[in-house]
């Protein structure tokens, strides 16, 4: 309540009268304490969005900072993976070397048991290799550093080398090989050496899971996609489908159990999928446990990556 | 009758340059050796190997900068040098190519396949250097 008082004189400065107005205030005092509330509600509200900004960009800055040093962490991998793979060849030179030179006699006949244990040498050596190639070839992959070389090629020519070269693994495992060339199959333009690469890996899968049995590869061009088909087909031991995805990831089996029966680093399948993806291609697995498996290449026929 | 054709093996790792070093030998070639890209340098400008073949990550002096080196003096320029190296990333071989070597080789090579190579460098009339590849 507010109250304003004044006197009222008469000519000769006497009080006459007192004026008293008293003015009910207690709507403006309540819109005054609501105002404060509100204002009071808003400096929180404002301090509120300021920590909850400030929160974000500390987050966001976490985050950046945390992707950078991932990134950097997978650079250091690759670059370790190399510098391994450059530490490990130059011991394995000298051991292939060395054993090579044996073998040839550079220091005089050896007698056939010596022979065939230093030939035991020369295989595990040459074993070790393909494992620290494969690692490098993953480092390198994901580094960026593996350049793609397009060129024109028949497929023909190209599955005849590489069944010359499996020839004598298909031989040591008593098991026949067949191919199967479609007839409209048209020259391609590709990286000749990473399709190579490629099915070389499938066909050397299939021949060391296939226990009897046959492998077919068989080449088709499907002309509506443009696109070339490499299959290889085996009557091993099959895959669950439940492992079907599995096995093109990094360092994984079928059967990654400690007791597994197949060795392996586990990186052939991985490495394919990715040098597929350098490509612009796929590949895909049909099979069944216990009838096989048939895996299928497909590459665009031009290329046009590089 | 003429020499048997001079080849300069440089290699820091003792037991892979005594290695190219016998094969070479047994293969009937004669071999110089160098542990480093300096003593290579003394050895080439000394000796006039036919061919050099060259470890690319020395100490003292690596290879590239050897090569390079080489390839600068005119009593050396002609002499064809194979780097040889460990290194299979891609930059190294550019690297070989561009410091002026003829032909890059990727370890593990074995002696007999090394020999092959030197076989065909030598053989070869040089048309121009840079041609080979890693």
């Amino acid at each position: 309540m507010e109250a304003i008082s004044g006197k009222v004189l008469s000519e000769h400065g006497e009080v006459t009268a007192v004026v008293t107005i008293l003015h009910d205030r207690t709507e403006a005092l309540d819109k005054a304490r609501l105002y404060e509330q509100l204002e009071r509600a808003s400096q929180e509200l404002q301090e509120k969005v300021r920590e909850a900004t400030a929160e974000l960009v500390r987050r966001n800055e976490l985050l950046q900072r945390q992707a950078i040093e991932l990134e950097q962490a997978s650079q250091l991998k690759s670059q370790f993976l190399a510098n391994m793979s450059h530490e490990f060849r130059t011991p394995l030179n000298a051991m292939l070397g060395y054993t090579s030179m044996l073998l040839q006699g550079v220091n005089g006949e050896l007698l056939p048991p010596q022979m065939k244990n230093l030939g035991r040498v020369d295989s595990n050596a040459k074993h070790l290799l393909n494992i620290i190639n494969d690692l490098l070839d993953i480092s390198r992959i994901e580094a960026g550093k593996m350049p793609l070389h397009l060129e024109q090629f028949e497929l023909p020519t190209l599955l005849g080398e590489l069944l010359a070269e499996v020839e004598p693994l298909i031989h040591q495992a008593h098991l026949s090989a067949t191919t199967d060339l479609a007839a409209d199959l048209p020259a391609v333009r590709s990286d000749r050496q990473k399709v190579k690469q490629i099915v070389l890996n499938l066909l050397t899968n299939a021949i060391k899971f296939t226990p009897q049995g046959a492998i077919r590869v068989s080449a088709g061009y499907d002309a509506a996609r443009d696109e070339i088909s490499l299959s290889v087909k085996d009557t091993g031991i099959g895959i669950a489908l439940k492992d079907q995805q599995k096995i093109f990831e990094d360092f994984r089996q079928a059967d990654d159990s400690v007791t597994r029966q197949y060795g392996g680093a586990g990186l052939g399948l991985s490495i394919c999928r990715r040098l597929a993806n350098m490509l612009e291609g796929r590949i895909t697995v049909e099979s069944n446990l216990g009838t096989g498996s048939t895996f299928t290449l497909r590459v665009p026929r031009e290329g046009r990556r590089s | 009758m003429t020499q048997e054709p001079l080849v300069l093996v440089v290699d820091d790792f003792q037991d892979n340059r005594e290695m190219y070093a016998e094969y070479l030998a047994f293969s009937g070639f004669r071999v110089i050796q160098a542990a480093n890209g300096k003593e290579a340098l003394d050895q080439a400008f000394a000796n006039r190997p036919d061919i050099i073949i060259m470890d690319l990550s020395l100490p003292v002096m690596d290879g590239w900068e050897a090569t390079r080196r080489l390839k600068a003096d005119q009593r050396t320029n002609a002499i064809p040098v194979v780097a040889l190296t460990g290194h299979a990333m891609q930059g190294h071989s550019k690297g070989a190519m561009e410091a002026g070597c003829d032909a890059f080789v990727a370890k593990p090579c074995l002696p007999d396949q090394l020999v092959a190579e030197i076989r065909k460098m030598l053989s070869t009339p040089r048309v121009s250097a840079a041609k080979a590849e890693g």
